[in-house]
């Protein structure tokens, strides 16, 4: 297994119709890289997401996680490759309580159903985990409660609270910090710095102070195709991603 | 990871589940346990057969159909095509060609949870309305199958002489025993749909109805966890298929056809679609409806189509719901001026 | 109409195994035509003619349940109960007046109406939760079945049909039923008088955007419960008008609203819900698989076409002509 990358794309491509969502992307993320994937709406970056975390499959390019070329493989199969993401809507088991969200998470994390089964039953060490999981990211005012009745940050909270519990390599965060208030941005950004130091973590933000504060580089989109690579100060400072900003985008 | 784990580690109390009045579920165990037990003394024997003993029957299909609705959030209209084909094999074998009973049984279980898998497969990747149309054309499929099949289902008049085999020494034709082997049936039935519903699997399966999309992404296969939950409940429906085969001692296409599709619907919706324990209240209040109305009117299925209309109107909840509502309300008023002290109470807190 | 545009071109596996499937079947089925023109011109066509006709008869059903739900995603499964009614109220208007199509439009017009005082006064209190709307239209259809037992009887009922159309055709030796070529061009006509109606007229049109999007609908100006009723009782006439054609064609017995109502949800499941073009596909699909599976196996006949209808919704769940998940 090489031991440096983590996540590789080469000419990674998405066709919706007419529509060139994802143009030839190239990436490549070394172990333990925190990358901020920036970009106007519309620039192709959620969709880069779902094709990274296998929720869409490739029109054409290669994906490697870890050294395994995952191109062809679901999403959930890439899981085990220590792949977790979080959806920029949140998608939470709105019926089941917020702890019971998490032992899900640790339960694929376990190795899927299958290892689940022998016995048929829940583990009483599992729930203790997500249990100090959910205390963990704050939710323990939440805890008993179903998950749609949680606030908006609180779904958030959870929805990382469940990405954490599959204890991933590669951490996908797609707008964490859309809706929070500046408390809760600010808990996000604490949480954020504290990861594993080994751990790869790609962030789609809009919001430039958490998204520059936890990165040490970034990657820049457009139409479907990559316009900037480089540290958070040469990109904000170029002309090109100041005009990507402003609407004035590049063909 | 490496983040601080040691956070919350202290406050035990705070990360045991809740724990929910245990002294009154154990108090509503035993009046049930107590009922259960009287009811074969207390009930003439029209009462007694036609009412009690077929709504335990109905109840096992009504279960399974329950268990899909509340935690899959699939409505299955094929679980009376399951019921009919575990009853048709169980006929078939034993009564035209005379293996022992109990083998023609597990074998007509065992066909219907194979054929419960196949249609799981097949309707896998349909949600919503699309499911009901796909699992009512399994349905109607199977009552045509019924139908037109008849080196082995004899066409329209269909099997009968089907005998109820002895359990040991217990003859189970005795209505009395039938109705003890029944009652344990149906209360394992219960235990193992609320087992699975707790199970990693049953979470899923829970997990799958509310977002599918996080459930790949967790790494876990939705078409898996949803074709064995429709399997499992597919066992319960056969398991119902054969004991109304017994207690009728004939099946015909008519046993499944679309009435018989809407009845089971009735039942799981007069129980309520929130507790599995529902169906067998709902099917205790069908067969009694059914019973009392077909003395008064030969309309009596015009009269259960309406019932039927009118509880999915007024009460999602089904009846249950319906007497909790009403009596919530009763309480506000008589209370209206007090603090409300039992406000807290779930909806369907009451069985 | 344009048959599904092609899946975007990939290298892998999923998408290349459905066009295997695809290729298969094709050949399959031309390999079976070339069979059957070579053993029997005659019987082929006429089996092919047979099934148009029995498309025809479907066609009209299934255009009804699949408009209704196109628009108001309400899957209608008392369809088949109006398409019962439809017949009887027709056999008797026939029966009273002697007039074939006074009782066609009578009918067409009574169901219309039940249909309409059905969503009028059950699924508009409903509102809005599809899942729900479906438990209460299965619901009527019982209601519907006892009513028509109590009223009609348990035994089978021809309509009889006009005797200008009683007679058969003869052309090049080949003799055809009057009465099933004019049904084919019933369904011809209605199916033409759906298309001007969908893309010639201001309501069709919103009509066509509430299918797409139903949030156009909303903010289109237009009195949406109005639309939404005028929708269903068109389908609802729908299953009227097939009723009376379909109880002349064959006949009419308790049991056919079951029968109706799987040929709706076949023909849909083939097509794809909510379009009509698909209803067309799916209508011709059943209606063929059906005929050919009645002269080659006639007792598994029902059998054969929902095997087809499986094999379809492996290769693709939404039907032939629905959208890519």
């Amino acid at each position: 297994m090489n031991d440096t990358a983590s996540l590789t794309l080469r000419g990674v491509s998405r066709r919706f119709g007419g529509l060139l969502a994802v143009d030839g992307v190239d990436m490549h993320l070394p172990r333990g890289a925190r990358r901020a994937l920036l970009g106007p709406n519309g620039a192709g970056k959620t969709t880069l997401v779902n094709l990274i975390s296998g929720a869409l499959p490739l029109t054409s390019g290669s994906i490697t996680l870890f050294g395994a070329d995952v191109s062809r493989e679901p999403g959930r199969r890439r899981v085990r490759h220590g792949l977790a993401r979080t959806y920029q809507q949140s998608k939470v088991f709105s019926g089941l309580p917020v702890e019971t969200n998490i032992e899900l998470a640790l339960i694929g994390a376990d190795g899927g159903l299958w290892r689940a089964l022998p016995g048929g039953r829940r583990s009483r060490a599992r729930h203790e985990r997500a249990c100090r999981l959910a205390v963990e990211l704050g939710l323990v005012e939440q805890m008993g409660k179903p998950a749609g009745a949680l606030s908006h940050g609180g779904k958030r909270q959870l929805e990382l609270a469940m990405a954490l519990a599959c204890e991933p390599r590669l951490l996908v965060l797609d707008e964490p910090a859309a809706g929070l208030s500046p408390s809760e941005r600010q808990m996000l950004t604490d949480l954020l710095l504290r990861l594993d130091p080994d751990l790869t973590l790609l962030l789609i933000e809009h919001d430039m102070n958490v998204a520059l504060a936890v990165t040490d580089s970034v990657t820049v989109m457009a139409d479907g195709r990559v316009v900037a690579e480089g540290t958070p100060e040469d990109v904000v400072s170029s002309r090109l991603v100041q005009d990507l900003y402003l609407g004035t985008a590049h063909g | 990871m490496a983040s601080d784990m040691t956070a919350g580690r202290g406050d035990q109390a705070t990360l045991r589940r809740p724990w929910r009045a245990p002294r009154a579920r154990t108090v509503a165990a035993v009046i049930v346990v107590v009922i259960a037990a009287a009811i074969p003394y207390v009930t003439s024997s029209f009462v007694f057969v036609q009412i009690v003993i077929q709504s335990l029957w109905m109840a096992m299909v009504a279960a399974s159909l329950v268990f899909l609705v509340r935690f899959a959030g699939m409505v299955s209209l094929a679980q009376t095509g399951l019921y009919g084909t575990a009853g048709y094999v169980t006929a078939n074998l034993s009564a035209i060609r005379g293996l022992n009973p109990w083998a023609a049984a597990g074998i007509g279980v065992l066909v219907a949870v194979a054929l419960a898998f196949v249609v799981g497969m097949i309707s896998s990747r349909a949600r919503g309305v699309y499911f009901i149309m796909l699992t009512l054309a399994v349905g109607v499929f199977l009552y045509y199958f019924a139908l037109q099949y008849r080196p082995f289902t004899f066409g329209f008049s269909g099997i009968n002489g089907v005998r109820v085999p002895d359990l040991g020494p217990v003859p189970l034709s005795d209505p009395l025993n039938f109705y003890w082997f029944t009652l344990a049936l149906s209360v394992a039935a219960l235990v193992g749909l609320y087992t699975f519903s707790r199970s990693p699997l049953g979470l899923a399966l829970q997990a799958d109805r509310d977002c599918p999309e996080r459930v790949e992404a967790l790494g876990m296969s939705t078409t898996a966890v949803r074709v064995i939950g429709f399997t499992a409940a597919g066992a319960v429906a056969s398991v119902g298929g054969v004991l109304s085969v017994w207690f009728n001692g004939q099946i015909s296409p008519g046993s499944l056809d679309i009435t018989r599709t809407v009845n089971i619907l009735v039942v799981a919706v007069l129980g309520g679609v929130i507790r599995l324990e529902g169906a067998w209240l709902g099917a205790l209040l069908f067969t009694a409806l059914t019973a009392y109305v077909s003395n008064i009117t030969n309309y009596y299925n015009s009269v259960i189509g309406l019932v039927y209309i009118a509880v999915v109107l007024v009460s999602p909840n089904g009846v249950p719901g319906l007497f909790t509502a009403t009596a919530r309300s009763l309480q506000r008023a008589l209370l209206s001026s007090a603090p409300p002290r039992t406000t807290a109470r779930p909806v369907n807190g009451e069985k | 109409m344009a048959v599904g545009a092609a899946p975007p071109t990939s290298r892998f596996p999923a998408v290349s195994r459905g066009r295997v499937l695809w290729t298969a079947g094709g050949i399959a089925v031309l390999a079976l035509t070339v069979r059957e023109l070579v053993a029997a011109p005659a019987v082929f066509v006429t089996t092919v003619l047979d099934g148009l006709t029995t498309a025809g008869l479907y066609f009209l059903v299934a255009s009804g349940f699949t408009l209704i739900f196109g628009l108001l995603r309400v899957t209608n499964l008392a369809h088949g109960s109006f398409y019962l009614a439809g017949g009887y109220v027709g056999y008797s208007l026939r029966e009273a007046t002697g007039n074939w199509f006074l009782a066609l439009a009578g009918a067409a017009v009574a169901v219309a109406l039940l249909g309409l005082l059905f969503q009028l006064t059950v699924l508009r209190l409903v509102g809005g939760d599809p899942l729900r709307e479906s438990l209460v239209t299965i619901g009527l259809s019982v209601v519907v079945a006892d009513m028509t037992l109590a009223v009609w009887g348990g035994s089978s009922l021809d309509i009889t049909i006009p005797p200008f159309l009683g007679s058969t055709i003869e052309v090049h030796g080949l003799i055809y039923s009057r009465f099933r070529l004019a049904l084919l061009g019933l369904a011809l006509l209605v199916g033409f008088g759906l298309w001007v109606l969908l893309h010639r007229t201001r309501l069709g049109m919103t009509i066509r955007a509430g299918v797409d999007d139903p949030l156009i609908l909303a903010t289109s100006g237009v009195n949406v419960p109005l639309v939404l009723s005028f929708v269903f009782g068109l389908g609802s006439l729908m299953a009227g008008l097939a009723g009376v054609a379909g109880g002349s064609y064959l006949s009419l017995s308790q049991g056919e609203d079951a029968r109706y109502l799987l040929v709706s949800l076949l023909v849909v499941i083939v097509g794809g819900l909510g379009s009509v073009p698909g209803a067309v596909v799916g209508s011709v699909v059943v209606g063929l698989v059906q005929a050919f599976a009645q002269v080659h196996l006639p007792t598994y006949s029902v059998l054969v076409t929902f095997g087809v209808m499986i094999v379809i919704l492996a290769v693709r769940p939404r039907g032939v002509l629905g959208g890519a998940e």
